[in-house]
């Protein structure tokens, strides 16, 4: 997403915006600017800067030139004018330095005994003491791009930066009706349908126009513009000469064709399904994000986020009462805590462990035989199985050294334990392992 | 009846008898919702429903500071407001006092939001030291929650959907920052109900404060500079006009001139920050950015005119051993003064650690010259610094009276003095004489 003062839109007196995309006849843009980094390696990003505003002044459209150019430099590398740690050479003047000098002559003095003490020349003690800032580092290298695929990832920022203002938005989802309603919600939006389709809104957005939503919205099209047969028309916010005023930008699937839509789809393993059909309650639809079928029964999975867990088991609580198999798991990123009660993975879906507590929690019985996880238990002589057993109750009460061990020699846990005298259960997505008494 | 509180907002599940205007029916959720800053309303309203907004919680918290009478005034005031309004006074009046008596009089969680991270150091610092309590901070990196925690404006506008109802009392410094379009979605989406702003410039030139009176409760006490001058330090404000030197001067004539005449072209009037705006944008076209960039450039030569930093040399040396503050508008100037004087600058760019050491060298003469950028024009308190040195700055007269106010702070025989250097024959001449307007040039001075 660009900085919304690069949002390059047109606007119609009907009230619609239209984004600016790139495309083969005006590709001058894309290539003067990737000839302007290739010529600027070794200079600072500072100068290199200034040569950006230089181009600015003779192109039609300095945005454009802006725009790519803030591509090119996420797409640099770059590099540190001095080999100096520059905190410490801040450090070590300062610390020095109580009173400023205020003549040329003790500044050079100062200088060059700091130099000396970091056994460099003063000219180096000043170029590495802000070493680190941004506008003075040093272009190594541009990553190699064709002005082609710089366009469309131009175009789809352009898109996304429309979206950041977005307040609502009404989607007409096609065949995606399902998949659309999971990504909302994963996105922490509400919404209402007509069974036609799906109006889409924050929680704030009841009485006000906010765009603090935009980023969802704008994660929302990303995931849209990889889908088939949708449109959607969304209202943005968007500042003109008399403040603020909504505008309508239309998008649809055929959008994807000017657009970078390059990141890769989800995998899902084997055994899991991406869901397509809603669940029905009394007065409520529920859209499941996965479905596994274990021991001839569909359980229903629900991805969610700690923000919205509270909110939706009581969902998942609502529809166990009627019978369903529904699931629910959470996904933390950063460092988001584990709401209380609930399972929990990082930053990804851990599909084995969910499939490892699904098996265990829908067919204890069979466990063994049902696993259908990526590895196959090792083949254990007599002598090797003894050997792994006594280790393991050397290794007690370390039970996550005991699971290290397992993990290193490829053997499914809980069998090994039960015949090693352990006695083993799931608590949420651990395994918690006692002796037998 | 049931009282929730999701994401920034206040859920009733039902209604008993007439709805509040306020409370709207969410279809998406078959309720009733409501901006959480609502919640005070209703709990008036619906006193008796199951409320699971906040937790209760009582805080074993006293301090043994002494109020001045101005600052106890203050207090009642706004405790006959029930305990909700904007006090405004001075820099350096001690509103941070007001802020702490306030925090034991509700002894409930309390969330502290300040602009700045300086500030919110500063304020966590004061906290723990006074309360004898841990205080969290959310913001410059860290993420610590308490009953009693910190933040900045930012932070609490990222985290306002889930912070909302952790906070019986919301106390908000600075809070003219409060009323811009973005941060006052954070008034709304916080359930708080207690609140209470500081600010020395309630009044915005956009009129936006008149929002915070909905979502604080308006201003409740006001004292200016003149009924509390025994409090505060004395100062003198000098202006040093310096000439520009030839080469600079000619380079400065044409860029300006490349800008006044497409404003002429184009018929644009500057008379506030609103069409300065308005050129902005409309400057992405070759034209209007060659006078962006012209005007960019007769802006530079004028804050950062050579015969600027000679004269700071000589203030420097004038005032050696005393703690000093040079203020520039941009960051660049700032880092220019931190490389010739080798001293620290603290901009935006500076990371919280750095920040606050910087700081703490200052506070205790291990350093005695500080240069910045904009981000300490705002409540960083440092009791001993009696020079100023505006290098460059905007027309707005709240900066101006910001930066002045960080020399403000008492302590025995002090006599501050701000300098401002300026540029001869440039617009700064002028921007200096709109940011001085109603600010008197010293003060106690009999």
């Amino acid at each position: 997403m660009f900085p919304t003062q690069l949002m390059i839109i047109r606007r119609s007196k009907k009230g619609t915006v239209k984004s600016l995309f790139l495309n083969e006849e005006n590709d001058n843009y894309t290539s003067s600017v990737i000839e302007l980094f290739r010529s600027s390696v070794g200079k600072s990003r500072g100068e290199i800067e200034e040569s950006i505003k230089e181009l600015e002044l003779k192109s039609q459209n300095p945005k454009i030139v802006r725009a790519v150019s803030l591509l090119l430099f996420r797409m640099s590398k770059m590099e540190p004018p001095s080999r100096l740690d520059p905190l410490k050479v801040r450090e070590k003047i300062f610390s020095y330095v109580r009173v400023p000098p205020v003549s040329p002559e003790s500044r050079e003095e100062i200088l060059r005994r700091i130099a000396d003490d970091l056994e460099t020349t003063p000219e180096d003690v000043i170029r590495g003491m802000y070493a680190d800032k941004e506008s003075e580092q040093i272009l190594v290298s541009i990553q190699e791009i064709e002005p082609k695929k710089l366009m469309k990832r131009f175009n789809m920022e352009q898109v996304e930066t429309v979206m950041l203002k977005a307040v609502r938005m009404m989607i007409v989802p096609g065949n995606n009706f399902g998949r659309i309603i999971r990504l909302i919600r994963r996105y922490g939006l509400l919404y209402t349908d007509d069974g036609k389709a799906i109006f889409v809104s924050g929680p704030m957005s009841l009485d006000e126009n906010v765009d603090r939503y935009g980023l969802s919205f704008s994660l929302l099209v990303r995931s849209l513009m990889k889908m088939e047969g949708w449109s959607a028309e969304v209202t943005v916010l968007l500042k003109n000469n008399e403040g603020k005023k909504e505008y309508i930008y239309i998008l649809d699937h055929s959008f994807s064709e000017y657009l970078n839509t390059d990141e890769p789809e989800e995998q899902i393993p084997a055994g899991f399904l991406l869901s397509n059909d809603p669940v029905k309650l009394e007065n409520k639809t529920v859209y499941p994000d996965y479905e596994i079928t274990l021991d001839n029964r569909k359980i229903n999975i629900i991805i969610t986020r700690p923000r919205y867990y509270e909110d939706d088991l009581s969902v998942v609580k609502g529809c166990r009462k009627n019978g369903l198999n529904l699931e629910i798991f959470c996904i933390l990123f950063n460092k988001e805590k584990c709401p209380s009660g609930a399972i929990c993975f990082k930053d990804n879906i851990d599909w084995y462990r969910m499939k490892e507590y699904l098996i265990t929690k829908y067919e204890k019985k069979n466990f063994e035989d049902q696993r259908n996880l990526n590895f196959k238990e090792r083949e254990l002589d007599e002598e090797m199985r003894k050997k792994i057993i006594l280790h393991l109750q050397n290794l007690y009460p370390d039970t996550q050294a005991m699971l290290d061990y397992l993990d290193f020699m490829g053997l499914e846990p809980v069998k090994i334990l039960n015949e090693a005298g352990f006695n083993v259960r799931w608590k949420g997505l651990r395994l918690i392992i006692e002796k037998y008494h | 009846m049931k009282i929730t509180f999701s994401r920034g907002t206040i859920i009733v599940d039902q209604i008993d008898g007439k709805k509040p205007e306020f409370l709207s029916y969410d279809e998406r959720i078959k309720a009733y919702r409501a901006p959480a800053f609502r919640y005070y309303e209703l709990k008036k309203i619906y006193n008796e429903a199951e409320d699971t907004v906040f937790e209760d919680k009582i805080l074993d918290i006293n301090h043994n500071e002494t109020l001045r009478s101005y600052q106890k005034k203050a207090i009642e005031f706004w405790k006959n407001n029930e305990f909700r309004g904007v006090v405004v006074l001075p820099t350096a009046a001690g509103k941070t006092h007001i802020g702490m008596d306030a925090i034991t009089k509700i002894k409930s969680t309390t969330l502290i939001i300040a602009p700045t991270i300086e500030l919110i150091q500063q304020w966590r610092d004061r906290l723990e030291r006074v309360l004898k309590i841990k205080v969290g901070q959310i913001g410059g990196g860290e993420k610590d929650i308490r009953d009693i925690t910190v933040s900045t404006y930012d932070s609490a506008y990222l985290m306002a959907e889930d912070l909302g109802n952790k906070f019986k009392f919301l106390l908000v410094d600075e809070v003219h920052h409060l009323a811009s379009e973005r941060f006052i979605e954070i008034a709304k989406m916080f359930a708080s109900p207690y609140r209470m702003g500081l600010t020395a410039t309630y009044e915005r030139v956009d009129m936006l404060h008149e929002k915070l009176e909905e979502v604080m409760g308006g201003k409740v006490f006001e004292l200016g500079y003149e009924e509390i001058s025994d409090y505060i330090s004395n100062y003198h404000i000098i202006r040093i006009p310096v000439d520009l030197e030839q080469e600079e001067e000619e380079e400065y004539e044409k860029n300006r001139s490349i800008f006044v005449s497409y404003l002429r072209r184009h018929r644009i009037t500057m008379r506030g920050p609103w069409d300065f705006e308005k050129f902005i944008l409309s400057s992405w076209n070759p034209e209007g950015r060659e006078a962006l960039i012209a005007w960019r450039r007769a802006r530079e030569i004028a804050f950062n005119a050579r015969v600027k930093v000679d004269t700071v040399r000589y203030v420097l040396s004038k005032h050696r051993n005393e703690k000093t503050l040079i203020f520039s508008e941009d960051t660049s100037t700032a880092y220019l003064i931190s490389k010739e004087f080798l001293i620290p600058c603290i901009t935006y760019l500076t990371p919280g650690p750095e920040r606050k050491k910087y700081l703490e060298m200052f506070r205790s003469g291990d350093i005695t010259v500080l240069a910045t950028s904009r981000v300490l024009d705002e409540g960083i308190d440092v009791p001993d610094a009696s020079i100023g040195i505006v290098l460059s700055g905007s027309g707005s007269t709240r900066q101006f009276r910001q930066r002045l106010g960080r020399l403000l702070r008492p302590s025995e025989g002090k006599n501050s003095i701000l300098y401002e250097i300026v540029a001869k024959g440039t617009s700064e001449y002028g921007t200096s004489k709109r940011r001085r307007k109603g600010v008197p040039d010293s003060i106690n001075d009999n």
